[in-house]
């Protein structure tokens, strides 16, 4: 490539390796040129030796930006795990005791029932004796009176499940909130509840069921 | 800024999260205690007696025997005082539950024990509870459970087995062994037994399933049901329903008043029931019906068929032997039967059809149809009409005051008739190509025929002679009626 003086400048300013090695070879026949390159390198290494201590007045400012920069940027993993794992632990222990405490307190319930929760079972209880008093009312002559082996039957279920209640009851005397106590002197009152209406429903007639 | 505000929600959430636990303790007083206790087995038996609280046995390859139980009281004085007594010798091993006398009554003192007992799973238990439910898995040898006024569940068992209850429900899913169970007011439900199964109950339902072996099951007053049992089953209720189907063996059923569904027996069966129906399909043996006013409708029997009942009817279908039927004031009817017919029944209407053998019929009050019968015929009857069409073989009526017809006489060979009654008419097809010997006589009657008679007497009220070449005899005997002879 051949180049006139004019452009020995422009080739300067451009620094690449190709432009350099164009100004070097046009200098090497021009004098003019050849000290306008000289000095130019003279200028540069000059700069290169000084660029360790050169004192740069957006130095700091640079600085303190990549601080920041550092600071926003996210978490490492570990601290995430560390933060996740402080976290769960303040909030399931709690929980976990909580859980423990009333799936405690839910098995105490299932076998000796609360006082609040007597009163209800008590009341049920209550109105299975008078609707079975009443039942009985209705069916005692009927009973007496019938000696057929259906009546028979239903009487001795009648005396077994009255003995079965008195012994219920005899123990629940000592043991009120004890629930299976409870449950079953109200499944045996429903029993017998039926049983009457069983009596009461069966009548004479002979039937084909 | 924004991560103080949000240090402080996580505070206060903390300790909200802290003060409901703290708050979710009970606001009574309740005491808990846990015991646990590993006794050594070192043969003889294990026997566990339990109260008032939940039993769990569990079965493990191990040699000890594991206690652990949970006390529980409303009054922390009372349940310090329950004690699990425990002792482990040559004998065995005894675990048992052991309650502080509490002399007040009607105050709120209250306690429960639930226990856990794992045992080796070859060491003989007897378990006891009351007031409690008791569930007990894996057992592999003989054993005893008892229980009184609580559930028992049983499963997975091996060896012959006991299992007793009073007023609770016992379930049984599993037995390689045989098995016995018995209950006075509870429900009883047992599936998969590989044995022998006896059940007997007093006022609860009986569910079984599954028997490889034979089963014998009593109750009083609750129903039964039995499906699949490898053996014969013998089934005995005093009021409740009876169903069984899948019976590899005989079937034996006693009840009354209630209903009885049988269905699929390899062998013979029997059934005795009062006031209630019988529905049966499917007997391949004999099939006995002693049903006193019971309702009777069977089908399939491969065997004979035998049913007495006294105020329901009784539908027989497709017998493969002969049939035998009384009923006092029930209708019957009758088809596809392969052998010989027998009836008797006194107020209700008689129908038969498709007989293979003879058919004898005694009726009262009701009339009597017979169709298709393969071989003779005789029927007597009272006050209904009688009328029989299709007959291989004589036929024989005698009836009193309802009329009698009869048709169908079939083949060429000689079926001698004779026909009897009183106040009523008498008709008779017969073929032409059999010759008969005519007895004809009635009172106050005419006698008349399409066929010609040669006539050795005659007058009003009889005729002889024959139709033919006669021989076969024909005798037709009325007093306050018609006579008719036609042409088949």
């Amino acid at each position: 490539m051949t180049i006139t003086c004019n452009q020995i400048d422009d080739l300067l300013f451009d620094g690449s390796p190709l432009a350099m090695e164009t100004a070097a070879r046009h200098a090497a026949e021009c004098d003019a040129c050849a000290q306008t390159l000289a000095a130019w390198n003279e200028l540069s290494d000059t700069a290169q030796s000084l660029r360790t201590t050169w004192d740069n007045d957006t130095l700091w400012p640079r600085i303190e930006r990549a601080i920041r920069a550092e600071r926003k940027r996210p978490m490492r993993w570990t601290s995430r795990a560390a933060a996740a794992i402080f976290i769960i632990a303040a909030l399931g222990a709690p929980l976990f005791y909580m859980l423990r405490v009333q799936t405690r307190e839910a098995a105490f319930d299932r076998t000796i029932i609360r006082v609040s929760a007597l009163d209800e079972v008590e009341r049920t209880e209550r109105d299975y004796t008078r609707a079975i008093r009443n039942l009985e009312k209705l069916t005692d002559a009927k009973l007496e009176d019938s000696e057929s082996p259906l009546m028979v039957s239903y009487k001795e279920k009648l005396m077994l499940l009255d003995d079965a209640i008195a012994e219920c009851e005899a123990n629940i005397d000592h043991n009120r909130q004890n629930a299976h106590l409870r449950k079953q002197l109200l499944a045996m009152y429903s029993e017998k509840q039926q049983t009457l209406q069983d009596v009461l429903r069966e009548d004479s007639d002979v039937s084909n069921p | 800024m924004f991560r103080t505000r949000s240090l402080r929600a996580l505070a206060a959430l903390l300790l909200t999260i802290f003060a409901v636990s703290v708050f979710a303790e009970d606001d009574e007083d309740r005491f808990e205690l846990k015991f646990a206790k590993d006794l050594q087995f070192r043969g003889g038996r294990v026997t566990v007696d339990h109260a008032f609280g939940k039993l769990v046995i569990r079965t493990h390859a191990g040699s000890d025997v594991q206690v652990r139980a949970t006390i529980r009281s409303s009054d922390e004085a009372i349940g310090k005082q329950i004690r699990i007594l425990t002792d482990s010798d040559a004998g065995g091993v005894t675990v048992e539950t052991d309650y502080p006398e509490i002399r007040r009554s009607h105050g709120h003192l209250s306690y429960s024990v639930d226990m856990t007992v794992t045992v080796p799973a070859n060491a003989p238990l007897t378990a006891r509870n009351r007031f409690g439910n008791t569930d007990v898995r894996g057992l592999q040898t003989a054993s005893s459970i008892e229980n009184k006024q609580g559930a028992i569940k049983f499963a997975d068992g091996r060896g012959a087995q006991s299992i007793s209850n009073s007023f609770g429900a016992v379930e049984v899913i599993g037995n390689r062994g045989n098995l016995t169970v018995s209950n006075a007011n509870g429900s009883v439900n047992i599936r998969d037994v590989d044995g022998a199964l006896n059940v007997s109950n007093r006022f609860g339902e009986v569910d079984v399933a599954d028997v490889k072996n034979s089963a014998t099951i009593t109750n009083a007053n609750g129903a039964i049901e039995a499906m699949d049992i490898g053996g014969s089953l013998k089934a005995t209720n005093a009021f409740g329903s009876v169903k069984a189907s899948t019976i590899s063996g005989s079937a034996d059923i006693t009840t009354s008043n209630a209903r009885v569904d049988l269905s699929n027996v390899n062998g013979s069966a029997v059934v005795r029931n009062s006031f209630g129906s019988v529905v049966a399909t499917t007997i391949r043996g004999d099939f006995t019906v002693d049903g006193n006013n019971s309702k009777v409708d069977a089908s399939g029997i491969g065997g004979n068929a035998k049913i007495d009942t006294g105020f329901g009817g009784v539908t027989l279908r497709e017998v493969g032997g002969m049939a035998t039927i009384t009923s006092n004031n029930g209708s019957i009817k009758v088809s596809d039967v392969k052998g010989a017919l027998d009836a008797e029944a006194r107020f209700g209407s008689v129908l038969a059809d498709r007989i293979g053998g003879a058919a004898s019929v005694d009726s009262a009050n009701g009339s009597v149809t017979l169709k298709d019968i393969g071989s003779s015929t005789r029927v007597k009857a009272t006050f209904g009409p009688v009328f029989v069409d299709g007959v291989g073989g004589a036929v024989t009526v005698s009836n009193a005051n309802g009329s009698v017809s009869v048709a169908g006489l079939r083949g060429n060979g000689c079926h001698p008739v004779s026909l009897t009654t009183s106040f009523s008419s008498i008709k008779v097809a017969l073929p032409e190509s059999v010759g008969y010997t005519v007895n004809a006589r009635t009172s106050f009657g005419r006698i008349h025929t399409d066929l010609p008679v040669t006539t050795t007497s005659v007058s009003d009220a009889a005729l002889t002679g024959t139709i033919g070449r006669g021989g076969c005899k024909l005798d037709l005997v009325n007093a306050n009626g018609n006579i008719t002879i036609s042409k088949e």
